[in-house]
């Protein structure tokens, strides 16, 4: 093997290293504020009017997301985590 | 070699259908107000720089049943898109115009604790059936402070490919997600998400052929010309945080972040801040910014040599496989009116964006400018 191509080797090495260790990283950040967030605060019902705004939901109104969501998860390389759009392939 | 789409219609032919069917909903919008309790219908329009047109007409209808607990809903979506991209000019094709067809059919029932729900969607094309359905539950934590989401989705799906009726290849897609929404105090809510999902089969495109050898690109200097090969299995990661804060009486602030990871080699970094403002219990502004980031796929090279004895055992053209950004922009705006004193409202919405994809190493195309526009009328009776 020689001396560039070991160097390649070794930085690819590094950078599989990496990307894992920030992987994980990620994985117990989101696993420690699922933790943590359980049961953390009670809000009483009659505190949850600004709560309960349409500004404050994570859903979208499906008849103005549908299209756009469909149209940037067909030119992505990534999926999921933010609720699916149906199928159907739309690969234009 | 690339293979002809003989479907191939005119561009004025495509956007007469979607005219036809736009009107067809229209009409059949206040027919609908008889047997249902919500009507909707919209239109989604989209143009890029890539030589791509998107019309997607909607039309929707909910029904409660049993106090309001049981909640049935049913959409028709069509997606009429003419293109001439850069996928169909490399291929040496005439540009290509398709509708793609979706029924989507839900129902849920809500208990004291919990929301059951179900749904199912078949979508049709002429070189694509799509199959898909999912179950959810939704728990009610913490006196109402919290909610864990549960899914389970699956989907079959059959691939073919236009002019060629004996290519037929399916894809079978199992997905899971879990969602957890706290009440951190009463201006501020958090979710944390995750997302499964797991596909078996043929995920290439037929339409697709990548040069070895020169340029890359079939029709250049490329040695060889091969069909699309990707691997068969892909198991894919997502991880969403995500926030809401009012910061006054009558606006808040969104931030989210999602983490993508799958086995092809994709990761990508997904940013989101939105800023809204309510006006009274009647209206809303939204404007809403998006950052989107993705390496390569570890197979995809954005140019490929001759290969030696052992060969490639994956090539592709696919330019979402490539290493990319983009950065989106929107605008949305929505308002009550009251009809009479009968409790009737209509919704109307408008949503504006612009989109900037920057492609890194793909051959051919360096950036592509969107824009999109959302029209929406929603009926509450």
């Amino acid at each position: 093997m020689s001396r560039l191509t070991t160097k390649a080797y070794r930085a690819s090495e590094v950078l599989g290293v990496f990307r894992a260790a920030h992987s994980q990283a990620l994985v117990y950040l989101f696993l420690t504020f699922l933790l943590t967030a359980l049961g953390c605060a009670t809000v009483a019902p009659y505190e949850r009017e600004t709560l309960a705004r349409s500004d404050m939901q994570f859903e979208g109104a499906p008849e103005i997301a549908e299209g756009e969501t469909h149209a940037t998860e067909v030119r992505e390389g990534s999926a999921g985590g933010f609720g699916g759009t149906g199928g159907g392939c739309g690969c234009n | 070699m690339a293979s002809p789409r003989s479907f191939a219609i005119s561009n004025s032919r495509g956007s007469w259908h979607a005219i036809a069917i736009g009107a067809l909903l229209w009409l059949a919008f206040p027919a609908t107000n008889a047997v249902a309790d919500e009507v909707s219908t919209g239109v989604f329009y989209r143009q890029d720089s890539d030589t791509t047109l998107v019309v997607s007409p909607r039309v929707a209808a909910a029904k409660y049943l049993q106090d309001k607990m049981t909640r049935v809903d049913v959409a028709y979506t069509a997606d009429i898109w003419t293109s001439a991209s850069i996928d169909i000019r490399t291929a040496a094709t005439a540009a290509v115009t398709e509708q793609r067809n979706q029924v989507t059919g839900a129902v849920s029932h809500e208990f004291a604790r919990t929301t059951v729900a179900a749904n199912y969607y078949f979508s049709n094309e002429n070189d694509y059936v799509a199959n898909g359905a999912g179950l959810s539950l939704v728990q009610r934590l913490a006196g109402g402070n919290a909610t864990l989401e549960e899914r389970l989705n699956f989907g079959f799906d059959r691939v073919g490919r236009s002019g060629d009726p004996t290519f037929s290849r399916d894809l079978r897609t199992l997905g899971g997600r879990l969602a957890y929404t706290q009440n951190i105090n009463s201006t501020t809510v958090l979710q944390g998400a995750y997302e499964l999902i797991y596909r078996e089969g043929y995920q290439a495109s037929p339409y697709r052929f990548v040069g070895l050898g020169g340029d890359g690109l079939c029709g250049g200097s490329a040695v060889l010309c091969v069909p699309e090969v990707h691997p068969d299995t892909r198991m894919r990661h997502a991880m969403v945080l995500d926030g809401r804060h009012s910061v006054s009486e009558d606006s808040s602030l969104g931030v989210g972040y999602r983490f993508y990871i799958d086995d092809w080699g994709v990761l990508s970094h997904t940013g989101i801040v939105q800023f809204a403002v309510v006006f009274g219990e009647e209206s809303s502004f939204t404007f809403r910014y998006r950052f989107y980031t993705q390496g390569q796929a570890s197979f995809y090279q954005p140019v490929y040599g001759v290969p030696g004895p052992t060969g490639f055992d994956f090539v592709s053209r696919d330019r979402e496989l490539s290493s990319l950004f983009s950065n989106r922009g929107a605008l949305a705006y929505d308002t009550l009116f009251e009809l009479g004193e009968s409790g009737t409202t209509l919704r109307a919405a408008i949503a504006a964006g612009l989109t900037v994809f920057t492609y890194n190493n793909f051959v051919g195309l360096d950036n592509v400018y969107s824009g999109d526009l959302t029209f929406a009328l929603t009926l509450e009776l």
